[in-house]
């Protein structure tokens, strides 16, 4: 805060300097070249690392490359080419199917918050700590564990399935399950995040809801359908755009759990895995860029569906 | 646009000469050249190289290697930079592209003629002609492999063959001979039955990586029967050919049979794991898998010629060179160290690591001797009669092709003869358009 000029004209002999540089500071203090200043480090890293390589892959995406650069430009022959390719179109289905198993993970974790958040639970910051593990460790590592324990042969999933007397496919490479392996994978690493986003949306609800809904006398799965989830809604739907755009970009997991070799790929393969077939094992970054691209406006479309939607079931207060 | 892009490269390749050779108080250059000229590096000259390779089990031979070569030069550092296989191609790709390939790094059959053709090697003409770098040194197969229109490109570093490998306990478990020398592909099947039925389907007999190489699979039971994967100059496929039909349903009844895991179990774990955890008694594999296999099974290891078909039992012989970017920010150090790894103390370096074959002639004793259990020459043999690898521009899209199709017959849901005349179509159109 600036003194204000009452206090400044009683002091006595104010000096022209420092009323000049009073004013000179006040200005700048009032100057929009603050503001810009301050977002100027995240504005040069979004740039830099963001827009300016959004902007070129655009760019690429129009043109076709040699094996080691240099671009000739083709105007729309990779979309054109995209259209006809029958993995693109595969590759929306495996995609759409990995997305709704993943998104089981919101239900589950609805309920799972609203449990731990419970007043009186004990542990709660153990439980939350466990649930949070997978989402901090490394994709990588979480996938090579995952592939053991799918293994077809010698797998915990297979024995533990051999113990209710089912024999268990070979996951990895057999078409549909490859997919659901993977998914499941998808859904548990996804979990702890939505968990704790949930966690904060259950923790925001009034205690004095549930005090009414007793008195009531609602039962506690009453109070859970009609007091936790309405007034989740917010979290929900934040948890719903974020897995959906998460689980759109999908890679890791199946690059690692079933590799480029295998024969389950075209039924398991998503449009982020088909990305980078294209651009670093075809070479064909052209073609590439432009996957990435439709990948960005679907995933754009996807999520503008959903703001639109939101108005149907979202409660804000 | 490419001769743009190619004199915009001379240019950056003699800069990076000119100054490179400034730096020592240099001798001459040939400006506008086609290559950087070779010159024996002084004693005191100073660089800090980038090594990049892509096999950890050669790591400890090439550090001594690189010791070997900065006691020479003591002002030259040699960093060694490891990444797996896959991930070493993506980086080298990449790193063409903007012209920050390491120093020296190693080149393979399947991607030299790509990287050759498009300029991104320094041709290693002046090495040659500067007496630095002979062919008579080295096995010839290795040698041709990294010429391309006369020019020599890589400095032939190792030679890769194929054998296979058996464990003695299991053999003797089910009470199956010893393969022998003169082995025959009946012989094979035979004794990878005895296995199956004598554990009663819970050790497989016999199996390679046929999911994933045909190369070190099915390439070799291919020529063992007559066929052949490319022609002699390398412009037609051989699909056609019944020797080629012969030699992929030799795999395809391994398969069917259950005497090798199925491709579905070959892509859960792979048939070295198979092999080193004692649940596959013979793997057909190659020298490098030596030290694994051996640290898996010790003693119970053996190794065997790979069993004869209809005509012969040649198999297909490789191997790996060193190469240096066309634009080299030290083109005199880079050359001083091809060199030395061309020569006979490196090669002696990685015969005494037991991990690969020299390229270098004569030096290979130390490697055919490292191991008391194992008889190793069989991989001598191997390499004198082998056939080398095929490779053609864009080795990697007719390989890639060729596996997808090939997998659902070895999987059982495509017939052998329908689908390599598919192939013999496809590869030839692929060819053709190199």
């Amino acid at each position: 805060m600036s003194a204000p000029p009452t206090a400044r004209s009683s002091r006595s002999a104010p000096s022209t300097d420092a009323g000049q540089a009073r004013r000179r500071s006040r200005r700048l203090r009032g100057s929009p070249l603050w503001p810009a200043l301050f977002l100027a480090p995240t504005l040069l890293i979004l740039g830099v690392f963001h827009l300016w390589p959004g902007v070129q892959t655009l760019w690429y995406s129009f043109t076709e490359w040699g094996a080691f650069g240099g671009t000739t430009f083709t105007g729309i022959a990779n979309y054109a080419r995209m259209l006809k390719d029958p993995e693109i179109i595969r590759s929306f289905l495996n995609t759409a199917v990995f997305t709704l198993i993943v998104m089981i993970s919101i239900p589950i974790g609805t309920v799972l918050a609203s449990m731990i958040e419970r007043p009186g639970m004990r542990f709660r910051s153990l439980y939350r700590t466990l649930y949070f593990i997978p989402f901090v460790t490394m994709p990588a590592a979480v996938a090579i564990v995952w592939k053991i324990i799918f293994n077809g042969d010698f797998g915990v999933a297979n024995w533990l399935l051999s113990l209710i007397g089912i024999s268990g496919p070979y996951w990895l490479s057999t078409p549909p399950f490859a997919l659901i392996a993977v998914s499941i994978v998808g859904m548990w690493s996804a979990m702890g995040f939505n968990l704790i986003l949930l966690s904060a949306g259950v923790r925001e609800i009034p205690r004095e809801l549930y005090e009414a809904a007793e008195i009531d006398g609602a039962s506690p799965l009453r109070q859970f359908f009609s007091v936790t989830v309405p007034l989740m809604t917010p979290s929900l739907f934040f948890v719903t755009i974020i897995t959906v755009i998460q689980a759109f970009q999908q890679f890791d997991l199946i690059f690692i759990m079933l590799g480029t070799n295998n024969i389950a790929l075209p039924e398991t393969q998503g449009l982020v895995f088909i990305f980078y077939a294209q651009a670093f094992i075809n070479n064909d970054k052209g073609y590439a860029a432009a996957i990435g691209i439709l990948a960005l406006v679907v995933i754009g479309l996807l999520t503008m569906l959903q703001f639109r939607l939101q108005k149907r079931w979202v409660h804000y207060d | 646009m490419r001769s743009l892009t190619r004199r915009s490269l001379l240019g950056l390749t003699t800069a990076a000469a000119v100054s490179g050779l400034a730096a020592c108080g240099g001798s001459s250059s040939t400006p506008g050249g086609s290559d950087t000229t070779y010159s024996a590096a002084p004693e005191d000259l100073t660089a800090e190289l980038r090594y990049a390779i892509w096999d950890k089990a050669q790591e400890p031979a090439m550090q001594k290697i690189v010791d070997g070569f900065t006691t020479k030069f003591p002002n030259i550092t040699v960093s060694i930079d490891v990444s797996e296989f896959g991930s070493y191609w993506t980086k080298i790709q990449t790193e063409a592209s903007s012209d920050s390939l390491p120093d020296v790094f190693w080149m393979n059959p399947p991607n030299f003629q790509l990287y050759a053709q498009n300029e991104i090697l320094m041709p290693l003409t002046s090495m040659v002609d500067g007496g630095a770098l002979a062919k008579e040194n080295y096995t010839p197969a290795v040698w041709d492999l990294y010429r391309l229109d006369d020019v020599q490109y890589g400095v032939p570093k190792d030679n890769d063959a194929m054998a296979i490998w058996f464990n003695k306990k299991l053999l003797k478990e089910y009470g199956v001979d010893e393969p022998a020398e003169g082995w025959t592909w009946e012989d094979l099947r035979a004794s990878a039955e005895a296995v199956v039925s004598g554990s009663g389907g819970d050790v497989y007999g016999f199996s390679g990586p046929v999911n994933s190489a045909g190369n070190h699979s099915w390439y070799n039971s291919v020529h063992q029967a007559g066929g052949y994967i490319l022609n002699e100059d390398h412009t037609a496929c051989g699909y056609d050919q019944p020797g080629t039909v012969e030699g992929v349903t030799f795999w395809r009844d391994l398969l069917a049979d259950g005497l090798s895991p199925s491709i579905k179990q070959l892509t859960d774990t792979s048939f070295d794991d198979w092999f080193s955890s004692g649940k596959l008694a013979m793997a057909a594999g190659g020298t490098w898998q030596t030290q694994p296999f051996l640290e898996a099974l010790g003693d119970d290891l053996g190794v065997i010629s790979w069993a004869a078909g209809s005509a012969g039992n040649q198999v297909c012989v490789s191997g790996l060179s060193n190469v240096m970017p066309a634009v080299s920010k030290n083109p005199q150090a880079s050359m001083a160290f091809l060199e030395y790894l061309g020569g006979e103390e490196a090669a002696i370096a990685q015969a005494e690591s037991g991990v690969v074959i020299p390229a270098f002639n004569g030096a290979a004793d130390p490697f055919y001797d490292s191991i008391e259990t194992l008889d190793l020459r069989v991989f001598e043999d191997a390499i004198a009669q082998g056939f080398s690898n095929p490779a053609t521009k864009n080795t990697k899209e007719w390989q890639s092709v060729e596996l997808e199709m090939l997998l659902p017959v070895f999987t059982g849901e495509a017939e052998v003869e329908s689908t390599c005349e598919e192939l013999f179509t496809t590869i030839n159109n692929l060819l053709a358009k190199e």
